[in-house]
């Protein structure tokens, strides 16, 4: 079972996240726990540590718990849910960290829509509770149901880390695997080119899947713009990649890619 | 409509709205309508009831409309079915037809060309 | 369904045929063919409308064996005189095929006979080297689709689009449209991308926008349909249009509280419909 921290809230991104969560536990073991974080700022927090303070904590929360019954019963979706969900009140990244850390999370499943702005990503990806969270982290985008999972690789991209963390979550599900080494090109339309084009880093990468038991079925050098990229892997369930660490043409893909993205350290 | 009966339809759809508008407007012109949103509640209500004229959508969770049609004509020869789709092919409408269904409407439809199927399917039984 | 085809005697109305024919054939709709002839006294069908329309007829029969199409052929030796300027010949079958002429200045007529008939969305054509041309009028499908009360689908010639794009950016969206992208997603087997307009302060409306696109959302995947979702900001439109258009279609919701004719341009759909390099639905 992997213990996982779903953060909702009600709204789209939520509901999506929330369906995938259930595609994601047919597919694998999970053992999911809600999370829901009022964002208050200091202005709205209660002051001291009494009475006053208790009963206002409890109303925001009790207001954030009734949003994800609501949620859940707008959804209907088939799948279960560990415990209760558990409703923060503060900042959302804080909140959303120390759970990760405090209850040993090793996945966080969180609903992000995509937008047109390349910085959002980037910012998203590089806030606090992204930087330091000690575990995969998946952004789900868009409900794409289907076991097709790519894995992006690279220069510079640590392998062995990257497919391990995977491996450990997906182990034994039946998957439709393909690796692609992303190459920046101007070009009318994407290029799918042969793997010895990457040089030995599609088929090392091939051997330590194959050592952790998961076979690829395709293996290939795709060229071509961030745009062309994003929209090739529109038809992946899942995209896998380690955190771009700046922003370059890897970071722009994963960005433009409308699919699910598992991002591991 | 025919003047010694009130001709019943059932409307099944899974989309409230389809019902919602088709009603008043049917009740209006003098039929006795039900509708339904759960094919399978309108399946129990098939079994106890016949119908005069049952419409149906075709893409539908539970059973499916085109189940829902054949059940439909086993029980009910006479009931005129008249399918209402959002989603139609050729082999669904080609399906319908093969399954001896009245008339096949894609949507969107407006209210006078609903009304004028079911005034022809109303004609035909009285003429049976 | 009722659909009106528009058409004149060029190669990119002739074209639109295999797509009308395939949407007649999915929906079962009733279908009328129109061209629009000069004034200036007539008192017969122009003979080159009427080759065309024969033409264009027996091509749409051509794509079916016989008795596949719930249509019937019209005779197009016989057109009738319906009033002044006006002939049409019918045939005769489980669903309305109507081959018809009329007179005068070709978007006012073919606006008039859609509301007339109260159809539910007109077809036409345009070239796609030149922006979208008409013989008579050159910017008539860009005044059909704005000016139109029902759903328009302008058809680029030799484009079969892989993806349709949907923006919105208000909650007014109503049942007959999301029907009309069903028919159109269903016919194309595309793929559907269902975009969210922001502007500095998020989606419009209060949550609304949002709202809406979670029913939207729940309703194709109810249908089993692929459809994505995506935010686009404002000042990022123009660029994500173009871009949009060279992928597949693009559709518009054009509701009255639609500030998509505000932001993007002063002739939103005029200009899409001109521009861009592939097939426009506008929804309405």
């Amino acid at each position: 079972m992997i213990k996982t921290l779903v953060d909702l809230n009600e709204n789209l991104a939520s509901s999506i996240a929330l369906r995938y969560a259930s595609h994601l536990s047919k597919l694998v073991e999970l053992q999911m726990q809600i999370i829901h974080v009022e964002e208050v700022d200091h202005e709205q927090r209660a002051g001291g540590s009494g009475w006053v303070r208790k009963t206002w904590e409890r109303g925001v929360k009790d207001a954030g718990a009734a949003a994800i019954s609501r949620l859940l019963k707008t959804e209907k979706v088939d799948c279960t849910f560990a415990v209760a969900p558990r409703i923060g009140i503060g900042d959302h990244d804080s909140e959303i960290l120390e759970e990760l850390i405090v209850s040993g999370h090793e996945l966080f499943i969180e609903g992000i829509i995509s937008t047109s702005k390349i910085g959002d990503f980037y910012k998203l990806i590089t806030n606090k509770l992204f930087s330091k969270a000690p575990c995969p982290m998946l952004i789900v985008k868009n409900l794409i149901i289907n076991n097709k999972v790519t894995l992006i690789c690279g220069d510079g991209v640590d392998h062995q880390s990257m497919i391990t963390q995977f491996s450990k979550i997906f182990r034994g599900a039946k998957l439709d695997l393909e690796l692609i080494y992303y190459k920046f090109q101007e070009s009318k339309e994407l290029l799918f080119l042969d793997k010895s084009e990457a040089g030995s880093v599609l088929t090392e990468a091939e051997t330590i899947l194959a050592a952790a038991g998961l076979m690829v079925g395709n293996s290939t050098v795709v060229c071509g713009s961030p745009e062309q990229g994003g929209d090739y892997l529109g038809n992946c369930g899942l995209v896998v990649s380690t955190f771009p660490t700046r922003k370059g043409p890897r970071m722009e893909l994963l960005a433009n890619s409308p699919a699910p993205l598992l991002l591991c350290r | 409509m025919s003047n010694n009966k009130q001709t019943n339809i059932l409307i099944l759809d899974d989309e409230p709205i389809v019902g919602k508008r088709l009603k008043p407007s049917l009740e209006k012109k003098g039929y006795l309508v039900e509708t339904f949103t759960e094919s399978l509640e309108a399946l129990k209500r098939i079994r106890e009831h016949n119908f005069d004229i049952v419409i149906t959508d075709l893409k539908m969770e539970g059973i499916d409309g085109m189940q829902f049609l054949s059940e439909v004509k086993e029980r009910s020869p006479r009931t005129e079915v008249i399918v209402i789709t959002g989603f139609a092919t050729m082999e669904t409408a080609k399906e319908s037809f093969q399954k001896g269904v009245f008339d096949f409407l894609a949507k969107p439809f407006k209210l006078g060309e609903i009304t004028e199927v079911i005034r022809k399917a109303e004609s035909k039984q009285q003429n049976i | 369904m009722r659909i009106l085809v528009a058409m004149d005697t060029n190669k990119y109305s002739a074209e639109i045929i295999s797509d009308v024919t395939q949407l007649a054939a999915n929906t079962w709709a009733d279908i009328t063919l129109l061209a629009v002839q000069a004034g200036g006294g007539n008192d017969q069908p122009d003979p080159d409308l009427v080759k065309a329309l024969s033409q264009n007829q027996q091509n749409f029969f051509g794509q079916f064996q016989a008795g596949e199409l719930p249509h019937g052929e019209a005779d197009p030796q016989r057109f009738n005189k319906v009033t002044a300027g006006t002939w049409q010949t019918s045939g005769t079958g489980r669903k309305e095929f109507t081959l018809k002429i009329r007179t005068g200045a070709p978007i006012k007529e073919i606006l008039a006979e859609a509301t007339e008939q109260q159809c539910d969305l007109i077809i036409l054509g345009c070239s796609k080297d030149n922006g979208c041309q008409w013989d008579t009028e050159i910017d008539l499908p860009q005044k059909i689709a704005r000016d139109a009360g029902c759903s328009v689908l302008v058809i680029k010639e030799g484009q079969i689009p892989k993806k349709i794009t949907c923006c919105l950016d208000q909650n007014q969206v109503s049942q007959d449209s999301l029907e009309m992208v069903n028919q159109i997603v269903n016919l194309h087997q595309a793929d559907l991308k269902i975009v969210g307009l922001t502007g500095p302060k998020g989606l419009p409306g209060k949550g609304e926008v949002e709202k809406k696109m979670q029913e939207i959302l729940h309703y194709y995947s109810a249908r089993k349909v692929n459809t994505l979702i995506k935010l686009v900001d404002n000042e990022d439109l123009e660029e994500f249009v173009e871009r949009a258009t060279r992928e597949g279609m693009i559709a518009l919701w054009m509701g009255k509280k639609s500030l998509l004719g505000k932001i993007f341009s002063k002739d939103l759909v005029g200009k899409l419909v001109a521009t861009s390099n592939s097939s426009a639905l506008i929804l309405r």
